[in-house]
C-alpha cells in the first residue's frame, strides 16, 4: 500500500483539524476521497464488481456528500465561522496526543503495511474532529473521515471485503449523512447558527 | 422448519407499509396504512417466531438468515413492542400538541420511519452474517434518529443529534472490528466467511492477538448502540425526548435485539480469545452499567428520563448474565428481555396521557398520580413495581436467575457485587414508585376518558403477560428451551 497515498489521506484529515470554514473542510474531505480511490486504485482493483464498487464510493464520497454538504452551508450562511475549541495549533496539538501513542501501542491486525496505521489514525481523527469543532456540518465531516478510516482498513485487508458489503457500506453512509443534513438543518432554524455548542438543554442535577 | 418466504416477509412487509405510508393522501389514510401495516408485521413476525420456538431443534438457515430458539424470542419481543408502539402512535401524534406532527407530510414521515426502523431491526434478529446485521444497525440509527427528533422541539433536536453522532461513531468502531475479523479469517472476503457459523469454526484456528482486537472492537462499537456503560450517554437523552411509542420501540426492542449480535459474536468468536475473557468483558459492561444507572435511579428525574436510566441498568443486568453464560444465567436473560419490554413498553404509553396533561412532566417528576388518574397511575405503578423487580415480576426471578447463574459458574465475586447493585437500583425505583404515586403537591386531576380505558386494557394485557412469563420463568431453568437458545446462539 502507497505510503505517500496513505499520508496524504491522513493529512488532510489532520488539516480538517486545524480549519475553521466548513467550505475549506468540505474540500478536504472530497480529496480525501479522491485520494482513497486512487489508493484503491493503486493497491488493484480484482474484478468488475470491485470496480463498480469502487466506482459508486468515489461518486458518494467524493461528489455527491460533499455536494450536499456544500448545499447545505449555502442554506445556513453564518456570519462568521463558529468557533472551534481554542487555537488551531492546540487542537492539531491534542489531535496528535491522542492519535499518535494509540497508533504506536496498536497490536498489529494483520492489515497491509501503512494501512493500519492509516486507518486507525482516520478514525481517531474523526473522533478528534468531531470534539474540538462545533459547527454541525464540522461534526457531519468528521463521521465521514472516520468512516474513511474504515474504508483504508478496508482497503489493507489481504484480498478485500465483500464488494455487497462495500457498497452497503456507502449506502449506509449516504443515509446517515443526509440525516445529519436535516439535522444540521433544523439545528440552525431553530438557533439561529449550526454552532452544536448551543445543544446544551439536557442534563440531569442531583 | 420456517418457510423461506416468510422469513423474507419479515422486513419486507414493515418496507412495503412504509412505502405505502407515503403514499397516503390524508392523516386518518397515513394512520390506517401504518396499523395495518404494523399488525401484518407483527403477524408474519410472530409467526416465523412462534414457528422457531416450537420446533427449535431445527432451526431453518437460507442463503442470509437463521431461524433458530435466539431469533424466535428476540423476533417475539421485537414482534409485541412494535405492533404496541403502532397502536398508540396516532393518539400520541395527535396529542403532541404541535401542529407540526398534525400535519399530513409529517404523519407520512413518522409512518415511514417507524416501520423503517422496525423492519431493520427484526431483520437483525434474523440475519446471519455479522456484516450484514451492522449495515442494518446502521440503518436503524438514521430512521430512528429523525424518530427521536420528531416533535422538532429544541431537547428534541438536541437528543437526537447526541444519538446520530455518538452511536455512528459507535458503529464505525465495530466496523473496524469487523474487518479485523476479515482480515484475520481464511477466506474473509467472502460474505459467507463473517457468517456466525463460518466465525464459530474458524475462531479455533484464529491467533489469539487479531481476533481479541476484533472482539473488542465490535463489542465496544455496538455497545455504544445497546447502551451499555460508559459509552451510553446518548441514552437517556434519546428515550426521554423521543415520542413515548417510539422511546419503547427503541429500548424494549432495539437495545435488546442489538445485545443478541454482541451475544451471537461472544458465542462464536469468544473461544478465540483467552479462556473466559470474552465473557469477563460482557460482565465488565453489566457492572458498570449497573454502576452508572444506580445514582441516577436515586434522583427525582421525569418519568421518561427514569424509565431511560432503567434500560441502562437492565442492559447491564443482560449483559451480565451473557457474560456469566451459566445455563441459569442465559434462562434470566430470555426472561429478562420478555419481562423488560413489556413492564418498559407500559411505561412509556402511560407516559403518552401523562404528558398530555401535565406538560410539566416532560421535565420534572410526576407526582401524586394515584390521586390524578387511578388508570395512568395503574399503568405507571405496574411498570415501575416490575422494572424495580418486586415479586412476583418476572424481572425478580430473572435477576435471582442471573445471580444464582453467577455463582454456579463460580463468580461469586460478580454476583455479590450485581446483587448489592440490583438492590441499590430497587431501593431508588421503589422511592420512585411511591413518589410518583403518592407523593404530595401532585399533578392535577385530569377526567377518565377514552384514554384511560384503553390504557385499563393495556394495563390488564401486560399483567396477565407479565404474570404468564413468571409461571413460565419457573421451568426455564435447565429444560430444553434454554439448552436450544443456547445452542442456537453458539451452533
Amino acid at each position: 500500500m502507497s505510503a505517500g497515498l496513505v499520508a496524504a489521506v491522513v493529512a488532510c484529515a489532520v488539516a480538517i483539524v486545524a480549519v475553521r470554514r466548513r467550505s475549506s473542510a468540505i474540500a478536504l474531505v472530497a480529496l480525501q476521497s479522491v485520494l482513497l480511490a486512487a489508493l484503491a486504485l493503486d493497491h488493484g482493483v480484482g474484478d468488475s464488481a470491485q470496480a463498480i464498487a469502487l466506482a459508486v464510493a468515489l461518486t458518494a464520497k467524493a461528489i455527491l456528500l460533499p455536494g450536499a454538504l456544500v448545499r447545505l452551508t449555502l442554506r445556513t450562511r453564518e456570519r462568521s465561522p463558529v468557533p472551534p475549541v481554542g487555537h488551531a495549533s492546540g487542537r492539531l496539538a491534542l489531535a496528535a496526543a491522542v492519535v499518535l501513542p494509540i497508533v504506536a501501542l496498536a497490536p498489529d491486525a494483520g492489515l497491509a503495511e501503512h494501512g493500519q496505521d492509516g486507518a486507525l489514525a482516520l478514525v481517531l481523527l474523526g473522533v478528534s474532529i468531531a470534539v474540538l469543532h462545533r459547527a454541525a456540518v464540522l461534526q457531519a465531516i468528521a463521521l465521514l473521515v472516520a468512516e474513511n478510516g474504515a474504508y483504508l482498513a478496508a482497503l489493507a485487508v489481504p484480498g478485500g471485503i465483500p464488494v455487497v458489503i462495500e457498497v452497503g457500506l456507502v449506502v449506509d453512509l449516504v443515509l446517515v449523512l443526509a440525516v445529519a443534513v436535516t439535522f444540521s438543518d433544523r439545528i440552525h432554524a431553530e438557533h439561529g447558527t449550526g454552532d452544536t455548542g448551543r445543544l446544551r438543554e439536557l442534563h440531569d442535577r442531583g | 422448519m420456517v418457510d423461506g418466504a416468510l422469513v423474507v416477509a419479515v422486513p419486507a412487509v414493515p418496507v412495503a407499509s412504509a412505502l405505502a405510508a407515503l403514499l397516503t393522501r390524508s392523516v386518518r389514510q397515513a394512520d390506517a396504512v401504518g396499523r395495518i401495516g404494523a399488525l401484518l408485521t407483527a403477524l408474519v413476525a410472530a409467526v416465523v417466531a412462534v414457528s422457531a420456538l416450537a420446533d427449535p431443534a431445527d432451526p431453518t438457515r437460507g442463503g442470509w438468515s437463521v431461524v433458530d430458539a435466539a431469533t424466535g424470542a428476540f423476533l417475539a419481543v421485537g414482534a409485541a413492542v412494535g405492533l404496541l408502539a403502532a397502536a398508540v402512535s396516532p393518539a400520541q401524534l395527535d396529542g403532541d400538541g404541535r401542529r407540526l406532527t398534525r400535519a399530513l407530510p409529517a404523519r407520512r414521515r413518522y409512518w415511514a420511519a417507524f416501520l423503517l426502523f422496525w423492519a431493520a431491526l427484526l431483520a437483525v434478529a434474523v440475519v446471519d452474517n455479522l456484516a450484514v446485521a451492522w449495515l442494518l444497525i446502521e440503518a436503524t440509527t438514521a430512521a430512528s434518529a429523525l424518530l427521536v427528533a420528531f416533535s422538532g422541539r429544541r431537547r428534541a433536536l438536541e437528543a437526537g443529534w447526541k444519538y446520530l453522532l455518538l452511536t455512528s461513531f459507535g458503529l464505525v468502531v465495530a466496523l473496524a472490528g469487523i474487518v479485523v475479523l476479515a482480515a484475520a479469517i481464511p477466506d474473509g472476503a467472502s460474505l459467507a466467511a463473517l457468517d456466525y457459523a463460518a466465525i464459530g469454526r474458524a475462531a479455533g484456528g484464529l491467533e489469539r492477538e487479531p481476533a481479541a482486537l476484533a472482539f473488542l472492537l465490535i463489542v465496544a462499537g455496538l455497545a455504544a448502540k445497546v447502551g451499555w456503560a460508559p459509552v451510553h450517554h446518548w441514552l437517556p437523552d434519546a428515550h426521554s425526548e423521543a415520542p413515548p411509542a417510539v422511546s419503547a420501540l427503541l429500548s424494549a426492542a432495539l437495545l435488546p435485539t442489538v445485545a443478541l449480535v454482541v451475544w451471537r459474536v461472544q458465542a462464536t468468536l469468544g473461544p478465540a480469545l483467552a479462556d473466559g475473557a470474552a465473557g469477563a468483558v460482557l460482565i465488565g459492561l453489566g457492572l458498570a452499567s449497573l454502576a452508572f444507572a444506580v445514582p441516577f435511579l436515586w434522583r427525582p428525574l421525569a418519568l421518561k428520563r427514569l424509565l431511560a436510566y432503567s434500560s441502562l441498568e437492565h442492559m447491564g443486568v443482560v449483559a451480565l448474565g451473557i457474560g456469566i453464560g451459566h445455563p441459569w444465567a442465559i434462562a434470566g436473560v430470555l426472561l429478562h428481555v420478555a419481562g423488560h419490554a413489556l413492564a418498559k413498553t407500559l411505561g412509556f404509553v402511560a407516559a403518552i396521557p401523562l404528558l398530555r396533561h401535565v406538560p410539566d412532566a416532560h421535565h420534572a417528576p410526576a407526582r401524586g398520580l394515584a390521586r390524578a388518574n387511578p388508570a395512568t397511575a395503574t399503568a405507571v405503578g405496574v411498570s415501575l413495581a416490575t422494572l424495580a423487580a418486586v415479586p412476583p415480576s418476572p424481572l425478580f426471578l430473572s435477576e435471582l436467575l442471573i445471580l444464582a447463574g453467577a455463582f454456579a459458574a463460580g463468580e461469586a465475586a460478580v454476583g455479590i457485587v450485581a446483587a448489592i447493585l440490583l438492590a441499590l437500583g430497587f431501593l431508588g425505583l421503589a422511592h420512585a414508585f411511591l413518589e410518583t404515586l403518592l407523593g404530595e403537591d401532585g399533578a392535577p386531576r385530569w377526567p377518565a376518558g377514552r384514554w384511560s380505558r384503553r390504557l385499563g386494557l393495556v394495563t390488564a394485557v401486560v399483567v396477565v403477560g407479565l404474570l404468564a412469563l413468571t409461571a413460565a420463568g419457573t421451568q426455564l431453568p435447565g429444560s430444553d428451551p434454554v439448552e436450544l437458545v443456547m445452542a442456537g446462539v453458539l451452533r
